[in-house]
């Protein structure tokens, strides 16, 4: 077998927009925008600068629900500078640009292949140096979003050839729940197609399934919102002549996403927090000198602080000082180095015994044990909401933006609630004449 | 706990009293100021200590003095004995000063001492003093303070623990609600989510166009493509059209070019060939022709010329004599002016000489008609005549004044003495006029002379006198009588002498008057006259009127005496006048015979007298004065007359001396010769008239020498100018002529008018000259031309003659036979090499730089069209032309929209984030429904939770009251409710539901406040369980409730010790009755 290398992307989400952030200025949003863009770009450059010879792409280049002319646009451009550097491209659509979706009309040049819906085709792949064939590679691109078929059932190596086969294929191989479950698989179904490697596209979260066949996620190129955290890039693929493929990650993104978890236990005010939400932010700043990030903290822990939090809205202050602060970096071009706090999740509490609580035959031990027993029947929890968020019912955009709440979000919101409950009511029970 | 034993030592108006109180229930019964209630504070003291003097009313100092304090002995739960002893320490100050001293007896034997804190903890089981107060020793005032309940430490009890009322519960709910309203309100504007959903409602909108843009991209491709296409399609059939209409145009622009140059080729092909012919030969022949006419024109010019030129010369041949005399005329002529100045000094010099004549001859004249020029000049005028003259007139000029002063003299003295004749003849009329005037008036009176008739007079006034005397001694009867004649008479005596007076002033006044007036002497003389009568005349009145005055006569001494006496007198006087008296004495007679007896009658008649008597003696003095008067003027007269004479004798002397010194003048005028008559003071002019005229003869022969001069230079002149008119004698001028024989005929008369006719044809005759000079100048210079005109003629000659030559030479070249011949064959060598040149212009013109191909083809449409057909292609390839014109144009301007609209898309989708910024507010409108979410999910915790509070989990003393007030109003009310945060107390009735608190009646307000009691001390102290200590509590209670109360009490007494304080004897009956066990003690 002759040895080739080759770069393994997927889920692009070319411009595709970034969720969960609010009150960004223009300049982090520029930035933003660009950043998918820039990951790109930087895969162009990988893929010229580890002389790959060629590329495939497991669906997702694009959201069709955006309709981001400047995306498609931005793709051709680089799919010509590849064409110019003879690095061939293999394509298939996925849910987000499915067949039936709106892209640009141009045709595709010609050293891209793209998939059809129907059937895995088979296509050659050639070594750039001597031109000589070293892979079947098939695919299978999403007629229209929603395929809930088993499509992987579908791929079959290309009768005859000792080539190395790599499958394409767009889809939630084992039900991952984070994902939409299309084109439903499981690992065993991948395996036995006999393919030497699967490249997978869909879940946004980089994993390696299984070494030999390697079934690989490479997670998309540019995180997209909190829940997208870490590194995020493409493999490049050496396979060897013995058929076996080495992977080696190669960072694309420009804007790095994370969650910090920040307890106030043993926090005794203000002010020490926020050196604490600081330091963390000078640690970001130290470990991606390079790269913009964006990080969430989560508030955490049993703390006198929390009432700071909770009360006065000291998480809120900070945020939009430091919110401020960025910014201002962001109009200087000063993107690298940039951490962009996202929000504080506060999920701290006073510093109570809640066990000792729910025991106690007092109004917080009813509030608590009321809330409790909320959070343990749905039917209770719903009606819970419902009731109490009724008034959003009257707005259809809140009323969308309830019915989108997850099951999770409302039990957080009544975690919180309970909390908050505890800290209002708190002083009646502790010191009296702490009032107000 | 349990209260065995009081003992009172002093306390308020209790003395050394001592109570046992038994298990369960003990009533006190007793009447009012029984010690019921001090009993109750007794206890309340022994426990919590006696109040301070601060608070007498509760302190109850022992009303007799002495100890202040006692003794209360209790059983706990465990059956410790607590013996609290507590007495004030004496009467010291302020302060709480009280001995204290607890002892605890175990029932294991052990005694214990303990402190009051220890105490109130262990055997009150923590019950505070106030809270003991409220809850355990009640009197009616304290139940009735619903506030005790709402104290903190209550109500912890009353709600949970640690809800403090449920105030903060409240306070929290509020604020979480209006926190989330501040976050989101339905249907509110203002709120976070309002605003942030606004922003997401117009970015959506702006969604759709940020949409678009990939479409649109995919449309501008397509159709981009199609217009390419298109484009390309039209280039071609473009460039067809214009290669048609290009050969078109051609074709018909070069059309006109074309059929000349057919034309020209056909023509060309008829022309005969000449192979030779001079160069030029037409023109050449034609410039020798023309040449050959114009010398033959010259030479006819020139013969023309000559002949007019002789023609001239021949016509004026000049004047001979003219020619000769010429010189002298001009000579003539520069001296006219000077002999016309000449002349005119003659005519001056005569005038002058006139003048001087005539003066000459005035001044003669002046002198003496006969006087000439010779006298004149005889006449020497020494000084001697002169001072002879001066004489005369100095001797004539004396006697003229003398003479003048005389005369005047003299008329004066005449004037004064007609004046003096004038005034003597007026004195002598008037004195005339008073004679007769006096003789008429007094002719009564006896004509006596003056003196005898005063002396009469005074006789009768004296016996009148007498008579009065007399008469008064007799009777006054008689008296007034004779007054009253007297005055009327008197009277007119007055009047005729103020007129006298008047008359003889204005006598005298009036000459003066008329004097200086000036008036004429006779009119004067007469006025004198006139008034001289006058007076005369009054004068005369006046002496009559005095007449009778002095007539009557007075009578006096005694009557008849003097009566007689008077009428004597009387008779006397009036002698003169008896005929008069006739009449009178008859009446007197009546008076008199009266008088005599009645003195009346004698009276009156000697009054009338006595008037007479007056008027009288005024007349008399008149007469007298003019007379005197006459005498005056008389004499004057005579010295005027004196005088005049005198003077008439001086006058004549001087006549006669004058006469002489006359003569003698006349004499001596007349050895002048001067004219007579000539008064001396003529002499002098005439002398400066004699020296005047001798100047004037000087001047004349002065005039008359120069005069002579300038006749001889005149005539000078005019002899050579007459000489010239004779010798042209010739001159065809008449006038001249006419004038030298005027000239001839009259020679003095003519003299002047011929000097003017010489000097007129000198004038003319020179003009005349000056033409003739001008003429000769003239014929000079055309015989000079006459000489060129030959010459020029000689050569023209030659030169045609040499043109002719020429002509013929070319003739013979041309090979023509003639003039016109050789025109003919030069037209048509002409007109050959014209069509070849033209010929090669056109098609250079038509098919320069075509190629031959094309050529061919366009010669090929020539033949085959005609203009119109032609045009009409021309016509429908233009139009082809234009529509693709237009079309090529849309599609073009069709691909730059197109392509424009691509660049448009591309930028606009580079800064498009309407998406992005959807979502943003997206995430902030989740950030915003996140905290509203939490906001009321809190709200809705708390308000569940406080609901279950409110209504199911009822704190234990709200069970315990609901039941114990259910049992006192026996079930009337069910349940007993505390609202939380409000802290409102309500009951629920049976039927009417909820009621608040205050709505109930009395009673039954009593009875929930002691429900709430009872259960708020059964919940207290359940492990102590406190005795209970109520003071007459239950008076506002119905039978049947007290009933109820009572049963419940003895429930109650089952597990605690209860005290009840009553002055109602029903009540201890009804406790007595209820309660088996009760033990009731009275007070």
């Amino acid at each position: 077998m002759i040895p080739f290398r080759f770069l393994h992307a997927a889920d692009l989400h070319l411009d595709s927009r970034f969720s969960g952030l609010a009150h960004i200025s223009p300049a982090i949003r520029s930035y933003l925008r660009e950043s998918t863009f820039a990951a790109l770009g930087r895969l162009v450059r990988v893929a010229i600068q580890e002389n790959v010879d060629f590329i495939v792409i497991s669906g997702d280049v694009y959201d069709v629900s955006d309709a981001s002319l400047q995306g498609q646009l931005r793709f051709q451009e680089a799919l010509k500078e590849l064409g110019q550097h003879g690095i061939h491209v293999f394509l298939i659509h996925g849910n987000h640009d499915p067949l039936d979706g709106l892209r640009l009309t141009t045709e595709m040049p010609k050293h891209v292949t793209v998939f059809g819906g129907h059937k895995p085709d088979h296509s050659t792949a050639y070594r750039r140096k001597d031109g000589q064939e070293v892979a079947i590679v098939s695919g299978i691109s999403y007629p229209t979003a929603k395929v809930t078929d088993n499509t992987a059932l579908t791929f079959s190596r290309k009768p005859g050839s000792r080539l190395f086969h790599i499958a394409m294929l767009h889809g939630n191989v084992d039900g991952d729940l984070l994902h939409e479950t299309y084109s439903p698989c499981s690992r065993r179904d991948l395996i036995e197609r006999g393919f030497d490697y699967w490249a997978l596209g869909h879940i946004h979260k980089r994993s390696i399934l299984h070494e030999k066949p390697a079934i690989v996620y490479p997670g998309n190129i540019q995180g997209r919102s909190i829940k997208e955290t870490g590194p995020k890039g493409c493999y490049v693929v050496d396979v060897d002549e013995a058929g076996s493929p080495t992977l080696q990650f190669h960072e694309l993104d420009y804007v790095r996403w994370q969650v910090r978890e920040l307890s106030i236990e043993g926090l005794s005010n203000e002010a020490e927090w926020i050196q604490q939400v600081e330091q963390v932010i000078d640690e970001i700043r130290e470990e991606l000198p390079e790269l913009m990030s964006v990080v969430r903290f989560r508030l955490i822990g049993r703390g006198d602080v929390h009432k700071v939090l909770a009360e006065k809205g000291a998480a809120e202050d900070l945020l939009s000082e430091l919110q401020r602060r960025e910014a201002v970096r962001a109009e200087r071009k000063d993107y690298e180095g940039l951490v962009w706090v996202e929000g504080f999740a506060v999920e701290s509490g006073l510093s109570i015994d809640r066990e000792r609580l729910l025991e106690e035959d007092s109004f917080l031990g009813e509030m608590l044990r009321l809330s409790v027993r909320t959070e343990h029947t749905t039917e209770a929890l719903e009606e819970l909401i419902n009731s109490a968020l009724k008034p959003m019912l009257e707005n259809q955009e809140l009323r969308k933006l309830l019915s989108d709440t997850s099951q999770e979000e409302k039990l957080s919101w009544l975690r919180s609630a309970a909390e908050q409950g505890i800290t209002m009511l708190g002083e009646m029970e502790g010191t009296p004449e702490d009032e107000n | 706990m349990r209260i065995e034993h009081l003992q009172i030592h002093g306390f308020g108006r209790l003395h050394n009293r001592e109570i046992d109180l038994s298990d369960g229930v003990t009533i006190l019964y007793g009447r009012n100021e029984a010690g019921k209630s001090t009993t109750l504070q007794f206890i309340r003291s022994m426990l919590f200590g006696i109040p301070s003097r601060g608070n007498p009313t509760e302190r109850y100092e022992p009303m007799q003095g002495g100890l202040h304090g006692g003794i209360l002995k209790v059983c706990d739960n465990n059956g410790g004995l607590w013996t609290i002893r507590r007495h004030t320490s004496g009467g010291d100050s302020s302060g709480r000063n009280e001995k204290l001293n607890i002892t605890v007896n175990h029932p294991n034997g052990t005694t214990q001492e303990l402190g009051q804190a220890d105490m109130e903890r262990i055997l009150l089981g923590g019950i505070s003093r106030s809270m003991f107060h409220q809850l355990f020793a009640v009197s009616l005032d304290e139940l009735q303070e619903l506030a005790a309940l709402q104290s903190e430490e209550m109500s912890s009890f009353l709600f949970h623990a640690g809800m403090g009322g449920g105030g903060t519960i409240m306070r929290a709910e509020r604020r979480l609600v209006q926190e989330a309203e501040k976050l989101y309100k339905p249907r509110g504007k203002l709120q976070e989510a309002a605003k942030i959903v606004q922003a997401i409602e117009k970015l959506e909108r702006q969604m759709a166009e940020s949409r678009s843009y990939l479409p649109r991209y995919n449309g501008n491709i397509a159709a981009l493509k199609v217009a390419e296409s298109e484009l390309e399609q039209l280039e071609q059939q473009r460039k067809l059209t214009g290669d048609k209409l290009v050969m078109l145009r051609k074709a018909q622009d070069v059309r006109e070019l074309w059929l000349k140059w057919s034309d020209a080729q056909l023509e060309l092909k008829g022309l005969p060939m000449i192979t030779t012919f001079p160069e030029d030969g037409a023109i050449r022949f034609q410039e020798l022709e023309g040449e050959i006419r114009n010398a033959q024109g010259a030479v006819a010019r020139y013969e023309r010329l000559q002949s007019e030129l002789t023609a001239e010369m021949a016509l004026n041949p000049p004047d001979a004599v003219l020619t000769a005399q010429g010189p002298a005329l001009e000579r003539l002529d520069r001296h006219r002016s000077s002999y016309e100045n000449l002349r005119a000094e003659r005519q001056r010099l005569e005038g002058e000489l006139t003048a001087l004549n005539e003066q000459l001859q005035r001044i003669l004249r002046g002198i003496d008609v006969s006087w000439s020029a010779e006298e004149l000049t005889a006449f020497s005028g020494a000084a001697a005549d002169r001072e002879a003259a001066r004489r005369f007139a100095t001797a004539f000029a004396s006697y003229d004044r003398r003479m003048e002063a005389e005369g005047a003299a003299r008329q004066t003295l005449r004037s004064r003495l007609a004046a003096a004749s004038a005034s003597l003849q007026a004195a002598e009329r008037a004195l005339a006029r008073e004679h007769a005037t006096g003789a008429e008036s007094f002719a009564q009176l006896a004509p006596r002379s003056a003196r005898e008739v005063l002396q009469l007079w005074d006789e009768l006034q004296q016996a009148a006198e007498r008579w009065r005397e007399a008469q008064l001694s007799e009777g006054p009867l008689r008296g007034p009588g004779a007054g009253s004649d007297g005055s009327s008479a008197q009277r007119m005596a007055a009047l005729y002498r103020r007129l006298l007076w008047a008359g003889a002033a204005l006598t005298v006044l009036l000459p003066t008057a008329l004097w200086l007036t000036g008036a004429p002497p006779v009119s004067a003389v007469l006025a004198i006259g006139l008034l001289g009568a006058a007076d005369l005349a009054l004068w005369a009145g006046l002496s009559g009127a005095r007449r009778p005055e002095a007539s009557p006569p007075g009578h006096g001494g005694d009557v008849g005496t003097a009566a007689a006496e008077m009428l004597r007198l009387r008779g006397q006087l009036l002698s003169g006048a008896e005929p008069e008296s006739a009449i009178t004495p008859g009446r007197r007679s009546n008076a008199a015979p009266g008088a005599s007896p009645d003195a009346g009658g004698l009276e009156a008649s000697m009054r009338e007298l006595r008037r007479l008597m007056e008027a009288w003696s005024a007349w008399r003095q008149r007469i007298e004065r003019y007379a005197a008067e006459r005498d005056a003027c008389r004499t004057e007269l005579d010295t005027l007359a004196g005088q005049e004479k005198l003077l008439a004798e001086e006058m004549s002397r001087s006549e006669t001396a004058f006469t002489q010194t006359a003569e003698q003048y006349e004499e001596w005028l007349r050895e002048r010769r001067l004219p007579e008559g000539l008064s001396p003071e003529g002499l002098p002019d005439i002398f400066a008239m004699v020296e005047q005229g001798n100047e004037l003869l000087r001047q004349e022969n002065k005039l008359s020498l120069r005069l002579k001069e300038l006749e001889d230079e005149c005539n000078l002149f005019e002899e050579e100018l007459l000489a010239l008119v004779y010798e042209s004698g010739t001159d065809p001028l008449d006038e001249t002529g006419v004038a030298a024989t005027s000239f001839d005929m009259n020679p003095q008369d003519g003299q002047r008018r011929s000097a003017l006719t010489l000097l007129s044809w000198l004038e003319i005759r020179k003009r005349a000259w000056d033409e003739l000079k001008k003429d000769l100048v003239r014929r000079e210079g055309i015989q000079s031309r006459l000489q060129e005109l030959l010459e020029e003629l000689k050569e023209s000659h030659r030169v045609l003659d040499e043109f002719r030559e020429q002509r013929d030479l070319l003739l013979h070249e041309g090979g023509a036979t003639g003039g016109e011949d050789f025109l003919r064959r030069s037209a048509a060598v002409q007109r050959r090499s014209e069509l070849n040149k033209s010929i090669r212009q056109w098609e250079l013109a038509m098919f320069g730089g075509w190629e031959d191909e094309r050529v061919a083809s366009l010669k090929v449409l020539l033949d085959h069209h005609d203009a119109s057909a032609l045009q009409k292609e021309r016509t429908a390839a233009e139009e082809l032309a234009e529509r693709e014109e237009a079309m090529w144009n849309t599609l073009l301007e069709q691909r730059g929209k197109l392509l424009q609209e691509r660049e448009y898309l591309k930028e606009r989708c580079m800064e498009d984030s309407v998406i992005q910024q959807l979502e943003e507010q997206r995430a902030a409108l989740r950030i915003v429904a996140d905290k509203y979410a939490v906001a009321a999910l809190t709200a809705e915790l708390i308000g569940r939770t406080r609901r279950i509070y409110e209504q199911e989990k009822q704190p234990q003393v709200l069970l315990l009251a609901s039941d114990y007030f259910s049992k006192l109003t026996e079930g009337e009310y069910k349940r007993v409710v505390m609202t939380l945060g409000h802290k409102e107390l309500k009951a629920e009735h049976k039927d009417a539901g909820l009621l608040d608190s205050g709505l109930l009646s009395r009673g039954t307000a009593e009875q929930l406040y002691l429900s709430i009691r009872l259960a708020l001390a059964e919940t207290m102290s359940r492990q102590v369980s406190l005795p209970l200590l109520f003071d007459d509590l239950f008076v506002n209670f119905d039978e049947a409730r007290l009933h109820a109360a009572l049963s419940l009490l003895g429930e109650l007494s089952v597990s605690r010790q209860i005290v009840m304080m009553t002055c109602h004897k029903h009540v201890a009956e009804a406790a007595a009755r209820i309660i088996p066990t009760a033990a009731v003690i009275s007070v």
